[in-house]
């Protein structure tokens, strides 16, 4: 296995998906969208299922109410017929109304069950003949005024074939209806009236066998407002007066309302919300009610409501289960998708994403898989190339290093070998400047003095060239103490204060205001020094000043910086300036005698001690500094070499 | 599980002597606890106590089951319908003060006077007079619409003035009808007879015929009255309709043999007993509706609300066979208004 790119780690730790979310999401989604559905079509459904419920039993109650009107009416109609079949009879043409047709009475009250009394008389309120269903007729007396009322009416009106009147509570209790039908001889000829008192008990009869739904009932109201006939007839003997119920009211509404179009929903007698439908009877002015308790009437619509439920639940359910289905059947290529991506994105450039939904998921994996094989190659290609760019820089570097010892090995052969003739000659040159070869005159003194400067300058190259290759060959060894860094400093600039004066520099040197112990190597921090003071005297012109100073550097550090009047130099490059044999230009200034490598050797040790060299200003003057690894005055011994060592390393 | 298992275990390692003796033991306490357990049953259902002086197998008290049945009652299974005949008045008072011992849901009792009876014992209990005349001058109920009493029920007439009519009846069957005995209770003190009576007395007068009321005792009494009648004398003789003339057979036989028309209280006295006649209301629908009455008050209504009920549909029987034994042609036209002849 290949190993993992760091970058692309990182990448699949940022990207790692919260677990679930995906088919939470979907899942709720599915829901959302099925179980919404049919919530709607279910609320919809009921709606329309209360609407139509509601009109069918509207309906069906007004089908009730007007059969139950048309049969009230037929009732009246049969008692009617009967009256006037009796009013009829052959008897009548031969003995008018007299005692002979009493038999005629009696036998229709035989016949006619609802008629208790059946009265007839002459136009003059005379001859009455009584029969009774349960009175006694001979000791009754005839309310003459009461029929000659009625009969009048009928002759002021000779179409009319029919006089009702009103309902008439016998004993305050029995509901009996006035009926009353003319009696003719012939037409255009009168003879009387033929009343008969119908007792409308038997119109409950009518109204208890209507049967609507299981509490459904239906009443019948006289135009005064109280029941005439009701399945409960207690309710009819206690004359009970029910004028002010609404529906009772839109019954006895002056003609046919609108009320008898559509359901009214009302409290009835027993304090129950019923639905209830009108009706008018023809011929009279009463009203059939029928009632159904709200209860019984929205039955129905909670079955359907139940029913409706019932069904949306099981669609939830199923709306549930489908919605995992299709979370999961969704999901799982894509979760192959991711975890395929996580091995590969591990390393695993061999796997490929088996998946097969058999549609776009399809192909994204097969995009994916050929993207992988294609990054397999790249990344196969791109590490041989590595490894070959790797294997030529490696023997470049084992070139270089080679040569680089050469160098230094040539450079410490060379110098040394230098160094055993140049003292040969100093030391003769010595010799003879003694005198020891004879007194030697101006001139040759002169040119002795000349081979000698040029031999200590030769020494002075070669030493540095010495130190440099040390260096570079890692054999210089520091060999740090404790030491006074005002004094070492001190010393320096007073042992080159006589080349300053030489040139009418001033040195200045203020007193450090804290003493600071360093711990480094005294001779290469002197070595620096000098070289950085040896600079700045070198290049400041005459009657120009040079200051050095002491600071603290952070905790563990003290900066030297040596600051001179010069020219400055051309570039700030520090990587530039501290690098062997290369040499400062200084501006107006000719190239300066040396090779270049104090800088280069300065910046070498004050590595090796662990600090910084550089130069900070370079447009009035230079101002160069390095920093020198300090401990404090009062530091425990071993504490400190311990501190320091770590320092240094 | 558990229990039934260890249980079970206990059972099966259980000698036999110990086995029997736990069975005897479950088995006489079944037998202590299944008869106590029917009382108890038998004891939350309502009871109902039915009184009369006539027989139980008349029309009304089949109507009365019928209703009930109707109703939705299964006797014995929600409803205790205990029906108490006794031979007389006192006897019945005895029975009906039992009942209220025994607090009694309602009392059914079936006549006019047998109601007066009962309404002197309770003023709590629900009275369902089966059927009574005027109850309102008898004192039951305040009106018929609004009884205001512990009694309610059904008339049997309306009020006493319809006397009057079995007067009028009797004259159309017999039109050579010259005077009428009215044989009445001399036991009532009830002003109901009087008033009958009266109204009796009131038509023969319009109607011109002979009015003679004879209080009686008892049914001997009678019996010598009827005998005490000159045979074909063109006389009738009514009855007030008490519980004095229940067992009518004798009388009518009498009257049968004097030639004498009598008229009967019930269709059973006219189809069974002999009496010429009898114009009364359909006692069988009487005795129907009164479960009506009883349902609504063990539902929770009470009497003085529920309006007293009246007979709507009367019947006329005539015996063809007594008329023809004392020599009368009924009329036709009489004859075609009757619901039912005995040939």
């Amino acid at each position: 296995m290949a190993k993992v790119p760091a970058k692309w780690s990182s990448w699949r730790l940022r990207a790692e998906p919260e677990t679930g979310r995906l088919v939470r999401h979907y899942f709720l989604v599915s829901l959302a969208l099925i179980g919404g559905g049919l919530i709607v079509s279910g609320a919809l459904d009921l709606y329309y299922s209360y609407v139509e419920t509601r009109q069918q039993i509207a309906l069906l109650q007004q089908e009730k109410a007007q059969g139950a009107a048309l049969r009230i009416a037929q009732f009246v109609q049969n008692i009617q017929q009967g009256l006037t079949t009796a009013a009829k009879s052959r008897d009548l043409v031969i003995n008018g109304i007299g005692p002979s047709f009493r038999f005629e009475l009696e036998r229709l009250l035989l016949v006619a069950p609802p008629i208790s009394d059946l009265v007839a008389f002459d136009l003059g309120g005379r001859q009455a003949v009584q029969a009774s269903r349960f009175k006694p007729v001979s000791a009754r007396a005839v309310d003459g005024r009461k029929w000659q009322k009625i009969a009048r009416r009928f002759q002021s009106d000779a179409d009319s074939s029919l006089y009702a009147g009103d309902v008439d509570y016998v004993r305050g209790s029995e509901p009996h209806l006035d009926l009353a039908v003319p009696i003719d001889e012939h037409a255009g000829r009168r003879l009387g009236v033929l009343f008969a008192s119908v007792d409308l008990g038997y119109v409950t009869d009518v109204v208890a066998a209507i049967s609507i739904g299981k509490q459904g009932y239906a009443y019948v109201v006289s135009a005064s407002g109280d029941l005439v006939a009701h399945p409960d007839v207690s309710l009819v003997l206690q004359r009970r007066g029910v004028g002010d119920y609404p529906q009772v009211k839109a019954a006895l509404a002056g003609k046919a309302s609108d009320a008898e179009k559509r359901s009214i929903q009302a409290p009835s007698f027993r304090g129950e919300t019923v639905m209830a439908s009108v009706a008018r009877v023809p011929g009279l002015n009463w009203g059939v009610i029928i009632e159904q308790p709200i209860g019984e009437v929205y039955e129905t619509i909670y079955l359907r409501l139940f029913r409706s439920a019932g069904l949306v639940l099981l669609g939830f359910a199923c709306a549930f289960l489908a919605s995992i289905y299709l979370a999961r059947k969704v999901l799982r290529p894509i979760e192959a998708l991711r975890a395929g991506a996580q091995r590969i994105g591990q390393g695993d450039w061999d796997h490929r994403l088996d998946v097969q939904s058999g549609d776009e998921l399809e192909i994204l994996a097969g995009e994916f898989n050929k993207m992988t094989a294609a990054l397999k190659q790249l990344y196969s290609g791109l590490e041989a190339r590595v490894h070959e760019r790797t294997q030529e820089l490696r023997v470049a570097n084992d070139r270089l290093q080679e040569l680089d010892r050469l160098k230094s090995q040539f450079l410490s052969n060379v110098s040394h070998e230098l160094r055993t003739p140049l003292t040969a000659i100093r030391s003769l040159v010595d010799n003879m400047r003694d005198g020891l070869t004879g007194n030697i005159n101006e001139k040759q003194q002169f040119y002795l003095t000349g081979i000698r400067s040029s031999s200590d300058r030769l020494s002075r190259l070669i030493r540095d060239l010495l130190d440099l290759s040390v260096i570079q060959s890692g054999k210089i060894k520091l060999h740090p103490s404790r030491f006074s860094l005002g004094s070492l400093v001190y010393e320096i600039t007073e042992g080159l204060r006589p080349s300053a004066q030489e040139k009418a520099i001033d040195l200045r040197l203020p007193l450090p205001s804290d003493e600071m112990v360093a711990w480094a190597d005294r001779d290469k921090i002197a070595q620096i020094l000098t070289n950085l003071l040896g600079n700045a005297i070198k290049f400041t012109p005459a009657g120009g000043a040079i200051e050095i100073a002491i600071e603290a550097h952070g905790a563990d550090w003290a900066k030297i910086t040596v600051a001179d009047t010069g020219p400055g130099i051309a570039t700030c490059d520090s990587e530039t300036i501290f690098v062997e044999f290369s040499q400062v230009a200084r501006p107006g200034k000719e190239k300066s005698p040396g090779v270049g490598l104090g800088l280069a050797i300065s910046k070498k040790l004050v590595e090796m001690h662990g600090g910084e060299i550089g130069v900070e200003s370079c447009e009035r003057g230079s101002t160069f500094f390095f920093t020198v690894p300090t401990v404090s005055a009062d530091a425990d011994f071993e504490n400190v070499d311990s501190l320091a060592n770590e320092q240094l390393r | 599980m558990v229990l039934k298992f260890l249980l079970g275990s206990a059972w099966l390692s259980a000698n036999r002597k110990y086995q029997m003796r736990v069975l005897r033991f479950l088995f006489a306490g079944l037998l202590v606890i299944l008869p106590l357990a029917a009382q108890a049953e038998t004891a939350a259902l309502p009871r109902v106590g039915v009184l009369t002086v006539i027989g139980t197998d008349r029309p009304q008290f089949k109507g009365l089951e019928v209703g009930l049945d109707q109703t939705g009652y299964i006797l014995g299974k929600n409803l205790l319908l205990d029906m108490k005949q006794r031979k007389n008045l006192t006897e019945l008072e005895l029975a009906a003060r039992a009942f209220v011992d025994e607090r009694f849901a309602i009392l059914v009792p079936s006549g006019t006077r047998e109601t007066a009876i009962v309404q002197k014992l309770t003023r709590d209990i629900p009275i369902v007079f089966m059927p009574a005349t005027d109850p309102v001058k008898s004192g039951f109920v305040k009106s018929y619409a609004q009884p205001g009493t512990n009694l309610t029920g059904l008339s049997y007439f309306r009020d006493t003035d319809e006397n009057g009519k079995l007067l009028e009846l009797f004259k159309d069957l017999m039109p050579e009808l010259r005077s009428v005995v009215l044989l009445t209770d001399a036991r009532s003190s009830a002003p109901l007879y009087g008033s009958a009576a009266a109204s009796i007395q009131k038509v023969a007068q319009l109607m011109k015929i002979h009015f003679i009321e004879k209080q009686v005792r008892d049914l001997d009494e009678a019996i010598a009255v009827v005998a005490s009648l000159e045979r074909g004398a063109k006389t009738g003789v009514l009855v007030t309709c008490s519980s004095l003339f229940a067992q009518v057979h004798r009388l009518a036989a009498q009257a049968k043999h004097r030639s004498i028309p009598l008229y009967g209280c019930s269709t059973p006295q006219v189809a069974e007993d002999g009496a010429l006649f009898s114009y009364a209301p359909d006692v069988y629908e009487i005795g129907r509706r009164a479960a009506s009455f009883i349902d609504r008050i063990l539902k929770g209504a009470k009497p003085q609300d529920l309006p007293v009920e009246s007979p709507r549909r009367y019947e006329l029987v005539i015996n063809k066979k007594t008329a023809h034994k004392i020599g009368l042609t009924v009329p036709a036209e009489v004859l075609q208004r009757a619901h039912k002849i005995i040939q």
